[in-house]
Order: structure tokens, then C-alpha cells, then sequence
């Protein structure tokens, strides 16, 4: 059967997947980013659009 | 009717007040001519040396406020405007010919053309929709947006580099209106996908009403303005500084870093400024590094504190004018007072600069596979770009990066904007230079952990397929030692002076 296109993906010759090790660490990174970053993004952002709503109001001249 | 002058010094520009035809005897007054040749004096460099004067054209934007506004008014308003282009050594006119000679004259864009400004017969605040080029108008230095606009004049077709800017009409326009149109025409001619708005479009927009010729005069909340850019299609998201956070404070760094964040992405930002009695709007189209020869302190520094001076439209000064740390010159406010900042943003950015803010610290401490500077060392520069961009800097510049490293990003299914987060040592920042570098979906939400595209140092790079999913994979380098990444260049344009 031919293929549909004649493109096609340049295979990597060099990358590799991650390791078990490499694989376990970024999982713990995953966990943290989502125990603090996440967290405080949120509460960032609540506080970014309660401040907004005061500036909505404000009078340009 | 056209009327070449030679400027040979500022005074030079004082024959602008006898340009009118002699039977015209209202022609300064209509026109302001005063305060336009002082304001021309003040502020424009000496390489500009002749100007060529249309004393009748026809200007879409004023015409916009003419047919809605002026024409009601008891005072009887002209319907044309007055037009002067700018002009280097170069050039000459032959006025029997009506016909412009130089070197470069039609080239596009000429190196000896300034751009143009035209003046409307509304008697005070004349000055309407102009385009300068930056390296025309004294003391502009810096990076900054600026798009190109084609004009005819007398059979030639001009391109004017620079951001649109005008004065207020002070009734049917304020501050607020004109930072809105600036930004809106420079989209306009600068993205296809966004259509033109006219002055009056914009004083229309802003309520869901027409509100006359009474009600613009009174000023636009925030509200309006964000409304304007809705109408125009972008996005925009509204930012506030916390109030009180007082000049260096935590709380004041992290609101001016995502404000630099939004600039430095280019984006032209609607900038809301605390002075008395009102608050005012610009417009920040750039801004000026400082050039300290090192950096001092201890934790993680910013990009945007390393910022001298921002650069901004401001309806009542020529255009780029600096907003730095403390008022300079007629300005009456400085950089802490702005209190607010509107960016106008395209479809398709979902994660704002905060989720990019409160990921470093995460990135530093707990990202193991890389190796960042160390944290008393690092420089972090933060901004949003194209995937194209980002493809076009890695060919331009490939002998930066491992081939395959190349190969790869260019078939990374990434979506149309990034963020990219530059993490140097303070020695690679003066140099230009970059240790590490992260791409981040900007279609990611804020609730996703894993918003990685690519990371990468100097010896190895983690690649993740967040659109097929499949295993994230690792890429060992082969490079020359020594070799270093260079700081990512956006859309900013360096000034040349």
C-alpha cells in the first residue's frame, strides 16, 4: 500500500527514552509543581481579578 | 499645494508658520501652527533636514470625527487636514515638477524618510494620526514595536516606520481613546487578522451605546477601554497592581515583571497611570536596558529589572518618550504610578505570566535532570513567542545548537504561541547569553503540571510530545565546547541611532 504523503518524520537517531531514574524524578517534579506552582497560581489569579474589577472603575482623562 | 523647507537648525521650522495660501489669513490658527513648530524644535533631531508640506489632505481618522462630530458643531470646522513629511539631507523637491530626488528615495522603506505627522483644523491639539520614525525624535533609544505603513505622495509610494500616534482631540477623543487607537492601527497594519478602526470607530466601541459627542469627553473607564479591545478582536486581560505596594516591594516586582513579561512578548500594553486629578492611559511599545557593567545581590534576578526606562506613546508628548523611575522633563508621573495595564492578547494564550512566574522557583529547586545556574546566579527572562519565531531563531542561528536538537523542535508538534524561559549566570547576561532554556505550552491551563514542550542546557535536552503523548524522550548533545546560546531575539526592534 502507498503512503499518502511523501512526508515524513526524520527519526531521531539519538534520542532515547527516559530512563527509570529519569522517569521517577520528573514525576516528582510533577507532584511538587502541582502542590505549590498550581496552588499559588490559583490564589494569584483570584486575587489578580478581584483587583481588576476595582480598576474596571477607575476614570481615564 | 506643496511647500518644501530646508531645516537647517530649529528655527528653521518657524517657516512653518507662513506655509498658508495669503488669502488664508486663519491658517496658524486653525491649524495650531504655534504649538506644532514648538513641539517640531523641541524634539526632533537634526537629521532631519527638509520638509515637504501638503497643505490639503484628506485624513481618514479626522474625517471619521468630522462627518459624527465637527460638522454639527456651531463653529464651522474645515474637512481637510494638513500634512508634513519628514525628510533627510538626501532628499530635494522640484517644486516646478512636483517631483522628489535622492539616492534612496524609492527605496522601501527609505533611509531618508521620517514618516509624516498631519495637523487638523480643530484649532488646539492639532496633531492627528502621525507616524515618526523612533531614530527621528530626540533622545529615543532602546528596543521597540514598530510595523511599516505605505503612503502615496505625488506618484511615490513611501513607507513611514514607526507606532502610530496622535494627540487628543481632547472632546471626541481623550488619552484613553488614542492609547486604544494607537495600539489598535499598529495591530491593524501589523496582523493581518485584525481590521482598521478609525477614530471614531474606537470613541463608538467603547460603549455598548453611541454615546454621542458629549459622553467621550468626559473620559473611559478601564472597563471601556478593555471593552474596545474586545470589539477589535483580541483578548484582554486586565492587570492590577496591588494596592498598597509600595516601590521595590515584593508585591510591586512581581506586578511589573509581568508587565515586562507582556512587553517583552510584543505586545503593546494599555498602561493606566496614577495623576492627579484623573488617571491617564498610554500606550508601552518598548523599552531601554540599563547598561550596568555587573549585577550585584543574591537570589534569583529578573529581566525586568534590569529595565531603564520604558518606552511610551503619550498623547500630550511627541512619541517614545521614556517612562523611567522618577518624572523627567514635562512629565508629571513616573514609572511606580502605573496602577494598572491593559494587554491586548491573541486567541490561544491560556496560561498567564504568574503560572510562568511561580513555576522558576519550582524549575530551580526540583527539576533534576538539568543543570540550572546556580540560584544566587541566575538572570531569568521570561516571554511569549511564535513557534515559528522560536524555528526561524534556531535556523538562523544553528551553529548554536546540536543538529539534532534542531531536527527535533522543528517536528515537536508545538502550538502557535510558547513562553519561553531563559535562564542565564549573570556574566552570560551581559553577555548576551543563555545557560538554559525551557518552551512551555501557552494553550496549557493553569491546572496542568506538565506544561513542558522542551527543556535544554548546554549538554542534553527533554523533549515531551504533549499533543501525541508518547513518552518523553532525552537527546545527549554533540557540541563544541564553549559553544553558548544566545539571548532569544522577539519582536522588538533595536532603535538605530
Amino acid at each position: 500500500m502507498k503512503p499518502k504523503t511523501n512526508s515524513v518524520r526524520v527519526k531521531s537517531t539519538r534520542t532515547k527514552p527516559l530512563d527509570e531514574q529519569q522517569k521517577k524524578a520528573l514525576e516528582m517534579f510533577y507532584t511538587k509543581v502541582s502542590e505549590e506552582a498550581v496552588k499559588k497560581t490559583l490564589k494569584d489569579i483570584e486575587q489578580r481579578q478581584r483587583r481588576a474589577a476595582v480598576a474596571r472603575r477607575l476614570v481615564l482623562k | 499645494m506643496y511647500v518644501w523647507i530646508n531645516i537647517e537648525k530649529p528655527e528653521d521650522y518657524d517657516e512653518l508658520l507662513d506655509v498658508g495660501l495669503p488669502d488664508d489669513e486663519d491658517f496658524e490658527k486653525v491649524y495650531g501652527i504655534a504649538d506644532v513648530v514648538a513641539e517640531l524644535k523641541a524634539n526632533m533631531r537634526s537629521r532631519v533636514r527638509k520638509l515637504l508640506v501638503e497643505l490639503s489632505y484628506v485624513d481618514k481618522d479626522y474625517r471619521s470625527t468630522f462627518y459624527h462630530f465637527y460638522a454639527k458643531k456651531g463653529r464651522q470646522y474645515r474637512a481637510n487636514c494638513v500634512r508634513i513629511h519628514f525628510f533627510g539631507a538626501t532628499v530635494n523637491f522640484d517644486a516646478g515638477k512636483l517631483a522628489l530626488s535622492g539616492p534612496t528615495i524609492n527605496d522601501k522603506p527609505s533611509h531618508d524618510y521620517f514618516g509624516f505627522i498631519t495637523l487638523r483644523p480643530t484649532y488646539q491639539l492639532t496633531i492627528g494620526r502621525s507616524v515618526i520614525r523612533p531614530d527621528a525624535v530626540e533622545h529615543t533609544t532602546g528596543l521597540a514595536l514598530r510595523s511599516q505603513y505605505r503612503w502615496h505622495l505625488l506618484g511615490y509610494d513611501l513607507v513611514a516606520e514607526g507606532f502610530p500616534w496622535m494627540q487628543q482631540h481632547s472632546d471626541i477623543s481623550v488619552c484613553a481613546h488614542v492609547a486604544c487607537w494607537s495600539i489598535l492601527r499598529y495591530y491593524s497594519d501589523h496582523l493581518r487578522k485584525y481590521r482598521e478602526l478609525l477614530t471614531h470607530d474606537i470613541t463608538r466601541l467603547a460603549q455598548v451605546f453611541d454615546p454621542g459627542g458629549l459622553i467621550p469627553s468626559f473620559g473611559l473607564h478601564v472597563e471601556h477601554a478593555e471593552r474596545i479591545f474586545c470589539e477589535a478582536g483580541t483578548y484582554p486581560l486586565v492587570v492590577s497592581a496591588p494596592d498598597p505596594a509600595p516601590p521595590g516591594s515584593p508585591e510591586r516586582k512581581t506586578f511589573l515583571r509581568q508587565l515586562f513579561a507582556y512587553l517583552d512578548s510584543g505586545f503593546p500594553l494599555y498602561v493606566v497611570l496614577k495623576d492627579a486629578p484623573y488617571q491617564h492611559a498610554v500606550a508601552a511599545i518598548g523599552y531601554r536596558w540599563n547598561n550596568v557593567p555587573s549585577l550585584p545581590g543574591v537570589g534569583i534576578a529578573y529581566a525586568a529589572e534590569m529595565f531603564e526606562s520604558l518606552i511610551i506613546i503619550d498623547d500630550n508628548h511627541l512619541p517614545y518618550i521614556d517612562l523611567r523611575t522618577a518624572p523627567f522633563g514635562k512629565q508629571t508621573y513616573c514609572l511606580d504610578d502605573i496602577v494598572a495595564f491593559i494587554v491586548p492578547l491573541p486567541d490561544k494564550i491560556f496560561l498567564p505570566a504568574e503560572a510562568i512566574d511561580n513555576l522558576v522557583a519550582n524549575l530551580i529547586n526540583d527539576f533534576p535532570l538539568i543543570e540550572f545556574p546556580d540560584q544566587d546566579d541566575v538572570v531569568l527572562r521570561y516571554f511569549v513567542t511564535t513557534t515559528a519565531l522560536l524555528r526561524e531563531q534556531m535556523r538562523k542561528f544553528d551553529s548554536q545548537f546540536d543538529p539534532e536538537l534542531i531536527n527535533e523542535i522543528m517536528q515537536l508538534p508545538m502550538t502557535q504561541f510558547v513562553w519561553i524561559m531563559e535562564f542565564s549566570t549573570k556574566a552570560e547576561w551581559l553577555a548576551h547569553q543563555v545557560s538554559v532554556r525551557a518552551i512551555i505550552d501557552a494553550t496549557a491551563g493553569v491546572y496542568d503540571n506538565d506544561v513542558l514542550w522542551a527543556i535544554y542546557d548546554h549538554k542534553k535536552a527533554f523533549l515531551f510530545d504533549r499533543n501525541l503523548g508518547t513518552d518523553s524522550r532525552t537527546l545527549d548533545f554533540h557540541r563544541p565546547a564553549g559553544t553558548s546560546y544566545g539571548r532569544m531575539v522577539t519582536n522588538l526592534d533595536p532603535i538605530q541611532v
